[in-house]
């Protein structure tokens, strides 16, 4: 049921209540009184009119005093009835009303007539007997008439006198001689002597006068009784009760629909009642609860009302505290000023938001007067009133400085390297994506530069990783000093760098990578009274709009830096699409996928190329072991096409495992087919990946000890680049290498730093010179020179040398003459299967291996 | 034998505000048209409430002749009607009608309501004696208010009604019974003596014959509603007082009671009074004076 509705029937029925009571005032119920008592008092002042009428022709009154008070009393009661007549609307009782008007007048004025005829008929009756008298005697004293006349004369006057008398005391018609005597006495009358003559006519003018005055008399008392005032009161007394009466019938009605609605209105005020009773425990409970609430809420958050303009009109403890200020100080200021720094457009949100009758939330930051960042987190809660506009506000606060702190350091661990302080990764990848976006909004041109300490391992294992993290620690300052603000500074990890240079073509990016370049090469690091030159290898890659990702961009820049140190360190490689080699890198990424395929269906093989003495006579065969690999479709794949991706993507340690146990595998082999053979000697290449693994030791000793073979047969070959990179795990390595009986080489020896001072350190069997120093062996005198240091130097620490990559007789004897230990190379002996250069039987590819080996 | 004549009962009921009030108005020109006629001019306390001229006096010089002789105003209130004519049922009416007369106080309502307002003691005192204060109806209620405090409870008479046997003289307890015995009292009856009926002056012939002009006045009821039975009458008047109302009828025509005694019994009664009966008629005349009332203040 429509709530409205139902109201508003209940104020029509409220004002049809009002409107009866008024017309139940209306109702003139005393008027009826009123005029009912006008009418009995008329009936009976009337009555006795009549009466008084009657009682004074018969002498029972005696004045008029009488008469005149009920006269005077009934024009009163007229008067009156016509007055409450008129309050009573009297149109239908008008006419009777002036009816009985008429009837009064006529009866009052027959009344008077009466009176008056009355008083006349009165004085001569009593005259009469007295004149009779009189006339009688002087007629007996009339000496001048016969005797016989006076008799008759007195005879005469007194039968006029009885029949008078008679008249007077009978009603009906006078006496039918009475005017005959009359008629008689008047001739009489003028035949006699003149003085009695005056007294006879005196007689009969009286006696006419009673003959006269007596039947008007009567007949106007029979006309006062018939005036009809009785009858017509009568009449409008009941045209007046049949008005009352329905008047009545009315009020009863009335009176009957006003109990009803007032039953009506009772049970609704009851229930109306109840349910207020009900309203208000509930009310009560609700205020309690809310007030708890309240209490609980301004321990915990910070309260605000504000009106409509944004003033504030209630603040709770919190915020004064918050804003460190009285709450009469508060009261009536616009919110604004406690937010002057804000962010408008956070606070313009917020305005809209309400105004638009929704719940806002957000976090506003505060600067309190005493310094110091005060977050809220805010919900702004509208509040409307009955037409739905926004009357005020409440803003609920929580302070959520702390949290916010957190999150900020968060962030900022997030974002950054703790080491150094400046941006990690994950943040100049974030950067990179928005320098990425820029580009292909602007078509601008960035660059990326991916910068790696080509010294830092050395620095780290000569004084110590304290020593490793300032140097990284103060470079990294340096390189924030030196770059503009626009570019950023990155640590990537390790002793990597990411620089991003904006807006800069392909040349400027080089001239800027050589800026920071010759800023690291000029860069001094002073430790413990050592002092250490840096340089870099530095990768540059574009950030272009062609450019597909972030991934290609870091994948550009590291592969360009790769490059780099490639090609000897210590240099800036651009990165050039169409760069074969470092498509060649490119295709790393899918070597690894292949690599491991490859392991899997065990498509690699060892080949084994012979290690020959220069100037001696061989004492036992000496192979190096080399791995090569089958692709799917059967063909032989070179180490270098797929050492660098297992290098790079961590597969080295499984290819390292699976070498060292096919090699041992097979010189076990060897002695168990050939024994009575020269056992070979093997030269195994293990990795810097592998070094730093604590179990291939184990693993080696295992090995070692469930074979049949020699431990002085295996000699285990480190690059000098691997050895020094890790330099701790290499001596390690190389001292458990050696207890166990085996030899160590330090392969690519000069390819490096080529620093000495680590052979004091690295317990070395063999020193195995650098290839390219044995290609140029004859032609580059710098070449030369080296392959004579290494030798010189290997001979005074009583280490072997081997030489690689000898391919003509030229060669061999340069090296003869340098003194060199061993050659190897394709003038000595081409790569080939290992078995057979071993000359073991082939191997069957179904016998079950253990697996688990690698 | 029943009374004809009753006593006036000794108290009267009368509003004693607006009777004083009246009073002052009784005497206030400010309610006559030129300033200059009052009530008490012709209601002379001093006369009875009379003036004891024949005729009264009227603002219009040529409407003299036709104006009647002052009625006193002692008792006037228990008569059944009030003027000569009887032509007014209420004493209000009547003083209304004598303040607007312009033949007699010539009064416009507005313009002696006005002078009267500038009054504001008066204005005052009608606020306190009237609910509606000053207003013309409550001009005349209040003269008529005095008037009704205009009575005469104790004359000889009265005094002898109420059993005081030694109230009236011998002389007029003699006209006391010569009153009954001539009928008199046929239409001098009830408590004033008269005043409470109509009659026509003359029965036993006309008292107007011989006389050379009649003034339309002196046909009495007939010159208000022109019917041939009202010719010659008037309103009975009241005897009490009388001694002290001369001269006598509605003309002044009777200089003293023994003429208006004789004039009445000649043409009312149709007979003369012998000298007896004159003096003790007379001698109960002068019983139906009073003590006059006092004026309430």
């Amino acid at each position: 049921m429509n709530r409205s509705w139902f109201h508003a029937a209940l104020a029509l029925a409220a004002a049809g209540l009002l409107a009866l009571l008024l017309f139940l005032g209306a109702v003139p119920v005393e008027r009826y009184a009123a005029v009912s008592s006008d009418l009995a008092g008329i009936k009976e002042a009337d009555a006795r009119l009549t009466l008084q009428v009657f009682e004074t022709r018969l002498g029972l009154l005696w004045n008029y005093d009488g008469l005149v008070r009920e006269t005077r009393r009934m024009r009163l009661l007229m008067d009156e009835l016509r007055h409450h007549d008129e309050e009573l609307g009297g149109e239908k009782s008008r006419p009777s009303l002036e009816a009985l008007a008429g009837a009064v007048d006529d009866k009052l004025e027959l009344v008077e007539t009466f009176k008056t005829n009355n008083a006349v008929l009165r004085f001569n009756l009593r005259y009469l007997p007295e004149a009779s008298r009189n006339l009688v005697d002087g007629i007996d004293q009339e000496t001048a008439l016969s005797t016989s006349t006076r008799r008759d004369l007195r005879r005469l006057v007194e039968r006029v006198t009885a029949e008078v008398l008679q008249l007077m005391a009978e009603n009906g018609p006078p006496p039918s001689d009475l005017p005959l005597n009359l008629a008689e006495l008047a001739e009489a009358a003028a035949t006699v002597e003149s003085l009695l003559a005056a007294d006879i006519e005196r007689f009969t003018a009286f006696a006419s006068l009673i003959t006269q005055l007596k039947p008007k008399v009567d007949t106007l008392m029979g006309e006062i009784e018939r005036v009809p005032v009785s009858a017509r009161a009568d009449a409008l007394s009941a045209i007046y009760a049949r008005q009352r009466d329905t008047l009545i019938r009315a009020v009863e009605r009335y009176r009957w629909m006003l109990f009803g609605a007032a039953v009506l209105l009772l049970v609704y005020l009851t229930a109306v009642l109840v349910r207020l009773r009900r309203i208000s425990a509930r009310l009560q409970s609700t205020m309690a609860d809310m007030q708890f609430q309240q209490f609980a809420m301004d321990q915990h958050a910070i309260v605000l009302v504000l009106d409509p303009r944004g003033i504030i009109t209630y603040a709770n403890d919190k915020f004064c505290n918050a804003v460190r200020m009285r709450r009469e100080s508060v009261l009536g200021r616009h919110y604004r000023s406690f937010w002057p720094a804000g962010d408008a457009g956070v606070f313009e949100g917020m305005w809209q938001t309400l105004r638009d009758r929704r719940v806002w939330h957000g976090e506003i930051s505060n600067q309190p007067a005493d310094g110091g960042v005060l977050w809220l987190s805010a919900t702004g809660v509208p509040f409307v009133d009955s037409e739905g506009t926004p009357n005020r506000y409440v803003v609920i606060c929580t302070d959520i400085s702390t949290r916010k702190v957190a999150e900020e350091q968060l962030r900022y661990q997030a974002r950054h390297d703790s080491l150094t302080g400046l941006l990690n990764r994950r943040a100049l990848e974030r950067h990179l994506g928005l320098a990425l976006e820029d580009a292909k909004r602007r078509h601008a041109r960035h660059a990326l530069l991916y910068v790696d300490l080509d010294q830092f391992k050395v620095i780290n294992d000569t004084c110590g990783h304290m020593a490793g993290d300032e140097v990284l620690r103060q470079l990294g300052a340096e390189l924030g000093r030196t770059i503009p603000s626009t570019d950023i500074v990155a640590r990537l990890g390790g002793d990597e760098f990411g620089i991003l240079l904006r807006d800069c073509q392909a040349t400027g990016a080089i001239d800027r990578a050589q800026a920071i370049h010759r800023v690291i090469g000029a860069f001094r690091f002073v430790w413990e009274d050592q002092v250490f030159q840096l340089s870099a290898s530095i990768g540059v890659a574009p950030v272009a709009p062609d450019t597909p990702s972030v991934a290609a961009v870091l994948a550009s820049a590291d592969v360009a830096c790769a490059m780099a140190k490639e090609k000897g360190r210590n240099r800036i490689h651009f990165y050039e699409p169409d760069d074969q080699e470092l498509q060649q890198r490119h295709n790393e990424m899918q070597w690894v996928s292949r690599i491991k395929q490859a392991l899997e269906e065990e498509r690699f093989e060892l080949f084994a190329q012979r290690i020959v003495p220069v100037r001696a006579a061989a004492s036992r065969p000496h192979y190096e072991v080399l791995l090569r690999m089958r692709d799917a479709q059967g063909r032989m794949v070179m180490p270098g096409a797929f050492i660098p991706a297992a290098e790079r993507y961590s597969l080295m340690d499984r290819l390292d495992r699976w070498v060292i146990a096919t090699a041992l595998d097979k010189l076990d082999r060897h002695h168990r087919q050939l024994p009575a053979a020269e056992h070979p000697m093997l030269s195994i290449n293990v990795s810097g990946a592998s070094l730093g693994q604590s179990d291939l030791l184990e693993f080696i000793s295992d090995r070692l000890r469930s074979s049949a073979v020699d431990p002085a047969q295996v000699c285990f070959e480190i690059t000098e680049t691997a050895a020094i990179s890790n330099l701790r795990e290499a001596e390690r390595f190389l001292s458990a290498v050696r207890e166990l009986g085996c030899q160590v080489a330090l392969d690519d020896f000069g390819s490096g730093l080529s620093s000495f001072t680590y052979l004091k350190r690295l317990p070395v069997d063999v020193l195995k010179i650098d290839g390219s120093f044995v290609r140029d062996l004859c032609h580059e005198p710098l070449s030369a020179a080296m392959v004579q240091a290494v030798t010189r130097i290997a001979g005074i620490l009583e280490i072997e040398t081997i030489a690689e990559f000898v391919e003509n007789e030229e060669t061999l004897v340069a090296l003869r003459e340098a003194g060199v230990d061993y050659a190897q190379g394709y003038l000595i002996h081409r790569p080939a299967p290992m078995d057979e250069v071993m000359g073991l039987e082939t191997v069957d590819p179904g016998r079950p291996r253990s697996r688990a080996a690698y | 034998m029943p009374r004809a004549i009753a006593p006036i009962p000794l108290r009267t009921h009368v509003d004693r505000t607006r009777a004083a009030l009246g009073r002052r108005l009784f005497f206030d020109t400010r309610l006559s048209g030129d300033g200059s006629i009052f009530c008490a001019r012709c209601h002379d306390p001093t006369h009875a409430y009379t003036d004891g001229r024949r005729r009264s006096l009227s603002l219009v010089p040529e409407a003299s002749a036709r104006q009647f002789n002052v009625p006193t105003l002692l008792n006037v209130s228990l008569n059944f009607a009030f003027g000569w004519r009887a032509e007014h049922e209420t004493l209000e009416a009547q003083a209304r009608s004598v303040i607007e007369n312009p033949e007699h106080m010539g009064a416009d309502w507005p313009g002696a309501l006005h002078r009267l307002r500038a009054d504001p003691a008066l204005v005052a005192e009608f606020e306190s004696a009237f609910a509606d204060g000053l207003t013309a109806t409550n001009v005349t209620r209040a003269i008529a208010e005095f008037e009704r405090s205009l009575i005469t409870p104790n004359a000889a008479l009265d005094r002898y009604l109420r059993g005081d046997r030694n109230a009236l003289s011998e002389e007029a307890l003699c006209g006391y019974r010569t009153f009954h015995r001539y009928g008199c009292v046929s239409c001098h009856q009830g408590v004033n003596v008269g005043g409470n009926l109509l009659a026509r002056f003359g029965i036993f012939g006309s008292p107007y014959e011989g006389r050379e002009t009649l003034v339309p006045t002196d046909l009495g009821r007939y010159s208000l509603t022109g019917r041939e039975n009202d010719r010659r009458v008037f309103r009975v008047p009241s005897l009490r007082n009388v001694a002290l109302t001369a001269p006598y009828f509605h003309d002044g025509s009777a200089r003293t009671l023994e003429d208006a005694v004789r004039i009445v019994a000649r043409y009312q009664l149709g007979r003369e009074v012998p000298e007896k009966d004159m003096d003790c008629l007379v001698a109960f005349l002068h019983s139906l004076t009073a003590p006059q009332p006092e004026s309430p203040r």
